[in-house]
């Protein structure tokens, strides 16, 4: 899954929440028109870690744009 | 050249400084934040990384509320400008530098008063004299940590705690202190900490950030690209981005994060404590020279590692320039951009010399700085 950030900052702060909770984790660039807010930067991570993941970014008061799945997957 | 004017900028730097930055634009030197291609993200892990590192040093909990600056001067420029407005009353005590004293004049031309706070015969405010002068307008009180002049270490522990129990906002100038006397954001009370990159932090000189607790609303000293929010007209509400229009530093930032990589590994107390003891053996040394006046506080656990003299009949740019070419040694002399604090210790027109060691100086090298000193003085 894809999730949406507003920023590059964002995108990094989420990844290393995650990975260092072991959850795999990548920083890409997303099509701003698959996501709400136009945005630009996104963290991929495995569909089951979705639930986690948008959990540990309330938690840090990391706002997410969307989410939309993997391209492939 | 035995180097003793880290006040001004710290000289040398961990040798990771540079290689950081020049590993930054041998390999990574690409837009942070401006695309998520391998390198960009490389980028922007790196200033990630430095703004963690320095929230680590100052106690700060949420990195992201730090905003790289070029410098300490642009900082407190944001700090003031971005959030004083008419009618606001500002406090700075009367031994600020320039880069207090002028953004605070400038901005009475916007209808905010600035009132001065007294201090002491050794430059250092007291709570009491912070309490004398807040009016019901004071909306924020601006501080130095330590006067660049007379080295003596303001209380802002106490004098945050005065300000938070009021709701004023209180902004820190770290310039002499950053990476060399402990800061704690949360125990000291601090909304607002403006800090160099290039001096106690031994980063490279065109770096500074400005750290604001949550719930300041600020607004940017300029707009412009932050690679966020793109779609919209306005600066992002949130920080960093809000503050940092434009391509930040980042060959700049990648060496700073080094500077402070060193400083979190050996420790600040023991940094400032080396540089304390060089100038009490410094302050000791010249202290029998006759005719010549140690600015500052007599205490050396009270001041920052600086030591200012005045010589009686001896002109400061003088003693600097015999101590450069006779003994190669660098030195400040003048008013230090700190006509206030000159003005407080009555020196306006002589100046002082400012001895300024680092943590790479040694004892030796203060011991013949104060032989030369002496000699200077006695020719």
């Amino acid at each position: 899954m894809v999730i949406g950030v507003r920023s590059m900052t964002d995108a990094i702060r989420l990844k290393n929440l995650l990975t260092g909770k072991g959850i795999r984790a990548a920083i890409v660039q997303t099509a701003g028109e698959k996501l709400r807010g136009g945005c630009a930067y996104a963290v991929e991570v495995p569909s089951a870690a979705l639930g986690e993941a948008e959990r540990m970014a309330a938690g840090a008061g990391i706002m997410l744009l969307g989410v939309r799945r993997s391209e492939g997957g | 050249m035995i180097y003793l004017d880290n006040g001004a900028t710290s000289f040398p730097k961990p040798p990771a400084v540079s290689r950081e930055a020049e590993r930054c634009l041998l390999y990574y030197a690409a837009n942070a934040g401006r695309g998520a291609h391998r390198m960009s993200v490389t980028a922007a892990e790196k200033i990630w990384e430095t703004r963690e590192r320095l929230a680590a040093l100052f106690h700060v909990k949420t990195p992201e509320r730090i905003a790289f600056t070029q410098n300490c001067t642009e900082a407190i420029n944001i700090g003031l400008k971005g959030i004083l407005r008419g009618g606001d009353d500002l406090l700075i005590s009367e031994m600020e530098h320039n880069s207090v004293y002028r953004p605070g004049l400038a901005l009475s031309g916007r209808g905010v008063k600035t009132l001065m706070i007294r201090c002491d015969e050794e430059g250092v405010v007291s709570p009491a004299s912070v309490l004398r002068e807040i009016t019901p307008r004071t909306r924020m009180i601006c501080l130095q940590h330590a006067s660049n002049v007379g080295g003596g270490i303001n209380p802002i522990r106490e004098i945050g705690r005065i300000a938070r129990e009021r709701n004023i906002i209180f902004m820190v100038d770290a310039a002499q202190t950053a990476g060399t006397v402990p800061i704690d954001v949360e125990a000291d009370c601090i909304d607002l900490l403006a800090f160099p990159g290039h001096k106690g932090l031994l980063g490279p000189q065109g770096t500074g950030g400005l750290y604001v607790r949550e719930g300041i609303s600020i607004k940017p000293l300029r707009e412009g690209g932050t690679g966020s929010a793109s779609e919209s007209a306005d600066m992002p509400e949130f920080l960093p981005d809000r503050l940092e229009g434009g391509t930040v530093n980042l060959p700049g930032i990648a060496g700073l994060s080094e500077g402070v990589r060193f400083i979190l590994e050996k420790g600040v107390e023991k940094i400032g404590s080396h540089e304390r003891r060089l100038c009490e053996h410094f302050m000791h040394r010249i202290s029998d020279i006759p005719e010549l006046r140690i600015l500052g506080p007599v205490n050396g656990e009270s001041r920052v590692g600086l030591v200012s003299v005045v010589a009686k009949g001896k002109n400061a740019a003088e003693i600097a320039d015999a101590l450069d070419k006779k003994y190669g040694i660098a030195v400040r002399a003048g008013l230090h951009c700190a006509p206030l604090a000159a003005a407080h210790f009555g020196i306006l027109s002589e100046g002082s010399v400012r001895f300024s060691p680092g943590i790479f100086n040694s004892i030796e090298e203060m011991e013949y700085a104060a032989r030369a000193l002496g000699e200077i003085l006695h020719t």
